[in-house]
C-alpha cells in the first residue's frame, strides 16, 4: 500500500539545514495499523506529512498502491489525498466557521459528492459517532472529545483508504482518548490501514506493529499482533 | 460549494465584527461617492449628446490678434462669417447665427416680464439642433421678421387656457422690450434639456433683429458680436478645414486691414463646448471645468481605491490567522483555484454588501449633496420611467467586478499559497512580502490624505484670499438696479436720470448713485483700435476695456483720481458731438509708457475714426472682473444709455425701508419698467462660486478619504498590536513605561506616514501649481504650508495609532500573558 525507500527529507532555514528524516524505509501493508512512536523532533510529524502527501521528499521514494508519487506537482498529490487519505490532528483542526456537519461534509465537497449522498453519509457518520444531537453547533461549542469524534467523521467520510492520525488523543481525557481509539480499532477491523503517530505506548498498542524513530530515522520495529 | 463558500464568508465577517464594519463601512463611503461623482460627471458629459448631428456641429472660435498679440479669443464673430462660410465652403453644410440678449422684456396683456435668456436666432436654428418643436406654424419659423418661437413653459405660464394644445398658441403676439411691432410666435419648443449648454425661453428671428438694430446684424466686417454654429458636412476633415481658415481670413479682412486686428478662426466642437470653453470669452451657454470634472473622477477612484486597500491589508494581516483554516481545507482536497474562489466570494460578498448600504448612502445623500456643492444628480434612479436605468446598472456592476478584482485578488493569492504542511503542527508562517506590500499600500493611501489635506488647505486659503483683496474700487453697500431699458433715450433722459438722483441722495441711507453700462463683475466691450493721436501712427494702437459711466460714478464706488479729475456733470450731453471727456485706468497709462499725470491731457482715437477724445483724468486701476483676471487697461466714456445699470450707495440703517424708497422713487421717475435689484458685493463674490464650490467638494473628499484612510489604520494597527499582545506583557514585566509601548507600536506606522508625507509634497505641488494658474492673482507656495499640512496628518494618524497603543499599554501584563 504505501512503501518508501531511502526518503531523505532536509530543511533549510537561512543558513541551518536540518535533516527531518534520514534515509528512511517504511512498507506499510494494505489493512494495517501502524504506529509511530519517538521523542520529541525525531521526525515523525515530517514522516506524516510526507506520507500525507502534504510535503514532498527531498530524495528518496515514495510509492503509493505501486506508484511513485513523491514528485508529482501538487494539484496531482491533492487529487489522490483528497480521494485515498483521511487525517486527524492532535489539535482537531476544525473549521471554527462551520457546524459540525459542515465540517464534516466538507471533503466530499471537493470530491464533488451529490448534495444528498452528502448528507446521508454525514448523519450516518454522525449517528455512528454519537453526535447527531450537535450537527448543527459550531466546533468551539463541544468538548475536546466530541471534537476530536467530528475531526474522526470528517477523516473517513470520503470512504479514505489509509487514515493517518497525529497524536490523535493527545488533546483527550483518557475516557474521550479511549473512545477515539476504538474507532480507529474498527475502521481498521473493516480494512482501512491506519498510520497513527503517538507518545503513548498505551494507544500504540492498539496497533499491529511499532515503528520507533530517533534523529530522523527508524530504529526499531516490533510486530504488536499478527493483522488479520 | 458555492453556498459553503458564502456561508463560511458571512459567518468570517461575523466573527470579526470590528474588522467587518471598518471594511463595510469605508467601502460603503468609498463606493457612495464614487456613485454619486459618476451621477455627476455622467451628467456632464451628456452635455449636447441629443443632437443627431451632434458629431457634425462647430462652433466658430475667433481669436484676434494685434501686433502679435492675442487681443480677444472667443465665440463672438461677425454676422458675415456663417453665411460666407457656407457660401465659399461645400464642407458647411448648414450654419446658423444667433445673437444673445441678456435682457430681454416680453409684455403680453400687460403682464411684464424680463427675461434672462433669449436669443435672436435665423430660420436654421431648428435645423441645426434637435430642440423639438410642439407646435409650429410652418416648415421653416423664424425666418419674417416679427417672428418668434417660444418655450413649453412660457406657453404655459402665458396661455393656461390651451391647456398643452399649443397649436392654440400659434399666432398670439407678445410685445418684446420697447419695440412697437407684435411679434407673433410661430411655434412652440419643449423645454430645454438640462444637459444643453444652450439654454433659453424665447428665440426671436434673426430678421427682426436685424431690422431693430440695423443691416449690419447681417453683412459687417467690423461688428463682432453674434455667435455661429456650423454643420460639417459627414466626414469632414475638420483640421483640414481649418487651415483652410486661413486662406479665409486673408481673403476677407486682409491683415488688419478691415477690423483692425489679424483673425484667426477655428472650430470647437458641440461635444466640447459645456466642459472646454474655460479660455474662450463671451460664452453664452452653460459651462463647467471640464478639468475639474476629470480631476473629480480621479480622486473619487483614489477614495475607493483606498478603501479598496484597508480591505487588501485587513485580509493579509488576516491571512497569518486564516492559514489554519486554509490548511485544514488544503488536507482534505481543496485546490488552489478552488481556495482562491472563496476568497474571491468573500470579497464579492463584502463588496456587494458594501455597495447596497452604499446605495443607501446615495439616496439618502443626494438630496443634500445637490443642494450644497450645486451640482446635478437627480439622474440618479434605477428607473427612468418605467424603463430600467440599464446604465446605472452596468456601472455598479463594473463597480463590483473591479472591486472584486482589485479587492479579492491579493488576499486570494496569499492565502491560498500558504503552505499547509506548518498548518499540522500551528505554526502559521509570516511571509515578508506581504508586509512590504501592506506597508506600501499604507504609504501608497496616506499620500493621497496628505496631499489632499495639503491642495484643500490652500484651495480654501487661495477663495480667502481672493475675496479679501482690496479691489481698487469699493463695492460694498452698493445696491445694483436694471436700466430703465423699456424708456426711450430722449432729450429728457439725462434729467430724469438726474432727477432720480436727487431724490435718492436726499434719504438719510443713500449716499450716492450713478449708472453705468457695466456692474463690477461684468465682461466689460472692447475697443482694439485706440490710439494716442500724438503716435499719428495707426499701427501704435491698443486694445482696452471700456465702460460708460455718469459723473457719480467715482463717489459711489469710492474711486480718487490719481491725476487730472473725474467726470462732471456738464462732461454729458443729449448730443454726441458735445461729448469728448474720458477718464483713463492707471494702466491705459503705463499701456502708453507714461506716468499717469503725463497721460492727462493726451488726446485719443477709436476705431481710426477722426473724433479725438480728451484724458480728463486717471483713476486707480480697479478690478472690474474676479481676481482670475490680471488689472485690464479701461477707459470710461461719459454715457448716459437706458439699459446702464444703476448703482446705489447705500449706508447701514433699515435695508428694507431704504429699498422700497429706491423701488418708489425708480417707478415714479421711470415708470412702465420693472425694479430688480441686487447687491454688487454678492454678485462680485458669485464669480468665485465655482471655486467656492470645488473648494466645498474638495473639503468634503478629503475628509472623507482622512476617514476611511484612518480606519485602515485602525484596523491594522488594533489587529498588529494583538499580535504582538505576548511580547508586549513580556515587556512590561521587564519594566517597560506605558509611553514606551505606544512608542513601541506607533513608530512603525509613523514612519510610514513620514514617507507618505515626503512622497505627498511633490503631488500636491503639482496639482497646486497646476489649479493655482486659473488665478492672476494667487497665493505663493511656501515651504511651510506643506509641512502644516504634512504635521496635521501626523497628528491624525498618531492619535488613531494612538489610541490602540494606548489602551494596550495600559492592560495589566499578567492578562496577555495568561491569555497565551
Amino acid at each position: 500500500m504505501i512503501k518508501i525507500e531511502n526518503l531523505i527529507k532536509t530543511y533549510q532555514t537561512d543558513e541551518v539545514e536540518t535533516t527531518a528524516l534520514n534515509k528512511v524505509n517504511i512498507d506499510i501493508k494494505q489493512g494495517e495499523f501502524v504506529s509511530v512512536m519517538g521523542p520529541s523532533g525525531c521526525g515523525k510529524s515530517t514522516l506524516m506529512n510526507v506520507l500525507g502527501m502534504i510535503d514532498s521528499p527531498t530524495q528518496g521514494n515514495y510509492y503509493f498502491n505501486g506508484e511513485e508519487i513523491g514528485h508529482l506537482s501538487e494539484r496531482k498529490r491533492s487529487d489522490i489525498r483528497k480521494h485515498n487519505l483521511g487525517f486527524v490532528f492532535q489539535s482537531f483542526n476544525l473549521i471554527d466557521e462551520l457546524t459540525v456537519f459542515e465540517n464534516v461534509e466538507l471533503p466530499m465537497l471537493y470530491t464533488k459528492v451529490p448534495s444528498s449522498e452528502r448528507k446521508k453519509r454525514v448523519e450516518e457518520l454522525l449517528k455512528n459517532m454519537n453526535i447527531m444531537h450537535r450537527k448543527n453547533h459550531f466546533p468551539q461549542q463541544l468538548s475536546g472529545g466530541q471534537q476530536q469524534r467530528v475531526a474522526v467523521a470528517r477523516a473517513i467520510v470520503n470512504n479514505p483508504k489509509v487514515i493517518l492520525a497525529d497524536e490523535p488523543t493527545g488533546n483527550l481525557d483518557s475516557a474521550n482518548g479511549d473512545d477515539v481509539m476504538k474507532i480507529l480499532s474498527e475502521l481498521n477491523a473493516k480494512g482501512t490501514t491506519i498510520v497513527m503517530v503517538t507518545h503513548s505506548q498505551y494507544c500504540a498498542e492498539f496497533g499491529n506493529r511499532i515503528i520507533r524513530m530517533l534523529d530522523g530515522q527508524v530504529v526499531t520495529e516490533n510486530v504488536v499482533k499478527q493483522y488479520l | 460549494m458555492f453556498v459553503t463558500n458564502l456561508k463560511l464568508a458571512i459567518r468570517t465577517l461575523l466573527k470579526n465584527r470590528l474588522q467587518a464594519i471598518i471594511l463595510i463601512g469605508g467601502l460603503s463611503m468609498g463606493m457612495a461617492t464614487c456613485i454619486l461623482l459618476l451621477q455627476y460627471i455622467s451628467f456632464e458629459l451628456s452635455f449636447d449628446q441629443f443632437n443627431h448631428k451632434k458629431d457634425q456641429i462647430y462652433r466658430v472660435v475667433n481669436e484676434r490678434f494685434q501686433n502679435g498679440t492675442s487681443v480677444q479669443k472667443g465665440t463672438i464673430t461677425y454676422p458675415t462669417i456663417g453665411p460666407t462660410l457656407k457660401a465659399d465652403y461645400p464642407e458647411v453644410k448648414q450654419y446658423t447665427r444667433l445673437s444673445y440678449n441678456p435682457d430681454l422684456y416680453i409684455r403680453y396683456d400687460n403682464e411684464l416680464n424680463k427675461l434672462n435668456n433669449g436669443f435672436a436666432a435665423d430660420e436654421h436654428f431648428f435645423e441645426v439642433f434637435d430642440y423639438p418643436l410642439l407646435a409650429q406654424d410652418a416648415l421653416q419659423v423664424l425666418d419674417e421678421t416679427n417672428e418668434m418661437v417660444i418655450s413649453k413653459t412660457i406657453a404655459d405660464q402665458y396661455f393656461p387656457a390651451a391647456k398643452g394644445n399649443y397649436n392654440a398658441v400659434l399666432g398670439e403676439g407678445f410685445y418684446i422690450d420697447d419695440h412697437e411691432d407684435v411679434f407673433k410666435v410661430v411655434g412652440v419648443f419643449d423645454d430645454i434639456p438640462t444637459n444643453s449648454h444652450l439654454q433659453f425661453d424665447v428665440l426671436i428671428s434673426y430678421a427682426s433683429f436685424v431690422r431693430y438694430v440695423g443691416a449690419g446684424a447681417n453683412d459687417s466686417w467690423t461688428w463682432s458680436d453674434f455667435y455661429h454654429y456650423l454643420v460639417l458636412e459627414d466626414g469632414t476633415d475638420v483640421a483640414a478645414f481649418e487651415d483652410k481658415l486661413v486662406g479665409f481670413s486673408e481673403q476677407y479682412f486682409r491683415g488688419v486691414e478691415v477690423s483692425g486686428s489679424d483673425e484667426v478662426f477655428t472650430l470647437q466642437p458641440l461635444l466640447a463646448a459645456h466642459l472646454y470653453s474655460q479660455d474662450l470669452e463671451y460664452e453664452i451657454g452653460e459651462t463647467a471645468n471640464g478639468r475639474a470634472v476629470w480631476m473629480m473622477l480621479i480622486i473619487a477612484f483614489f477614495i475607493l481605491l483606498i478603501a479598496w486597500i484597508n480591505y487588501v491589508n485587513l485580509s493579509s494581516v488576516k491571512a497569518i490567522e486564516r492559514s489554519k483554516e486554509v490548511g485544514i481545507r488544503k488536507v482534505v482536497g481543496a485546490t488552489r483555484q478552488q481556495l482562491m474562489r472563496q476568497f474571491f466570494t468573500e470579497a464579492a460578498i463584502v463588496n456587494t454588501i458594501s455597495l447596497v448600504f452604499a446605495l443607501g448612502i446615495v439616496q439618502l445623500l443626494s438630496p443634500w449633496f445637490a443642494q450644497n456643492f450645486e451640482i446635478a444628480v437627480e439622474e440618479f434612479s434605477f428607473f427612468q420611467g418605467h424603463t430600467l436605468n440599464t446604465y446605472l446598472f452596468l456601472s455598479l456592476f463594473a463597480l463590483i467586478v473591479v472591486g472584486v478584482l482589485i479587492s479579492g485578488a491579493y488576499p486570494a493569492y496569499l492565502l491560498s499559497s500558504t503552505r499547509i504542511s506548518s498548518v499540522l503542527k500551528g505554526i502559521y508562517a509570516k511571509k515578508s512580502g506581504s508586509a512590504t506590500l501592506r506597508k506600501s499600500l499604507v504609504v501608497f493611501q496616506f499620500m493621497i490624505s496628505i496631499a489632499l489635506i495639503t491642495a484643500t488647505w490652500m484651495v480654501s486659503r487661495q477663495i480667502s484670499y481672493m475675496s479679501k483683496q482690496d479691489l481698487g474700487f469699493d463695492i460694498n453697500q452698493v445696491i445694483s438696479i436694471n436700466g430703465p431699458e423699456l424708456s426711450n433715450f430722449d432729450s429728457t433722459f439725462i434729467d430724469r436720470i438726474n432727477a432720480l438722483k436727487s431724490e435718492l441722495t436726499k434719504h438719510p441711507n443713500i449716499k450716492a448713485m450713478s449708472t453705468s453700462s457695466r456692474e463690477p463683475g461684468e465682461r466689460m466691450g472692447r475697443i482694439f483700435q485706440a490710439a494716442l493721436v500724438a503716435e499719428k501712427s495707426m499701427d501704435q494702437h491698443f486694445t482696452s476695456n471700456f465702460i460708460n459711466v455718469d459723473h457719480s460714478y467715482a463717489d459711489t464706488y469710492s474711486l480718487i483720481p490719481t491725476a487730472g479729475r473725474f467726470f462732471r456733470r456738464e462732461d454729458h450731453s443729449n448730443d454726441f458731438n458735445q461729448i469728448s471727456s474720458i477718464v483713463v485706468t492707471e494702466e491705459v497709462a503705463r499701456k502708453n509708457g507714461m506716468e499717469p499725470e503725463e497721460m492727462v491731457g493726451q488726446r485719443l482715437t477709436f476705431g481710426g475714426r477722426e473724433k479725438q477724445w480728451e484724458v480728463i483724468g486717471v483713476v486707480p486701476d480697479f478690478h472690474q472682473r474676479s481676481l482670475h483676471h490680471a488689472i485690464e487697461p479701461i477707459i470710461l466714456f461719459p454715457f448716459y444709455e437706458p439699459y446702464n445699470s444703476l448703482s446705489v450707495k447705500v449706508s447701514g440703517g433699515d435695508i428694507g425701508q431704504t429699498l422700497a424708497f429706491i423701488e418708489q422713487s425708480y417707478l415714479s421717475v421711470f415708470p412702465g419698467n420693472i425694479f430688480i435689484y441686487q447687491f454688487v458685493d454678492e454678485q462680485f463674490q458669485r464669480l468665485y462660486e465655482a471655486d467656492a464650490r470645488f473648494s466645498n467638494i474638495l473639503s468634503f473628499f478629503t475628509a472623507l478619504t482622512i476617514l476611511i484612510a484612518c480606519l485602515g489604520l485602525f484596523g491594522l494597527t488594533s489587529y498588529m498590536t494583538f499580535l504582538r499582545t505576548k511580547e508586549i506583557g513580556i515587556r512590561k514585566v521587564l519594566g517597560a513605561s506605558p509611553w514606551s509601548i505606544i512608542n513601541l507600536l506607533s513608530k512603525d506606522f509613523l514612519r510610514l506616514i513620514l514617507v507618505a508625507f515626503i512622497l505627498a509634497i511633490p503631488l500636491a505641488y503639482l496639482f497646486l501649481d497646476n489649479w493655482l494658474n486659473n488665478f492672476a492673482y494667487k497665493l505663493p507656495l511656501e515651504w511651510w504650508m506643506f509641512v502644516i499640512a504634512g504635521v496635521a496628518a501626523i497628528l491624525i494618524a498618531y492619535l488613531t495609532i494612538g489610541f490602540q497603543s494606548f489602551r494596550v499599554a495600559m492592560t495589566n501584563p499578567a492578562n496577555s500573558l495568561r491569555s497565551e
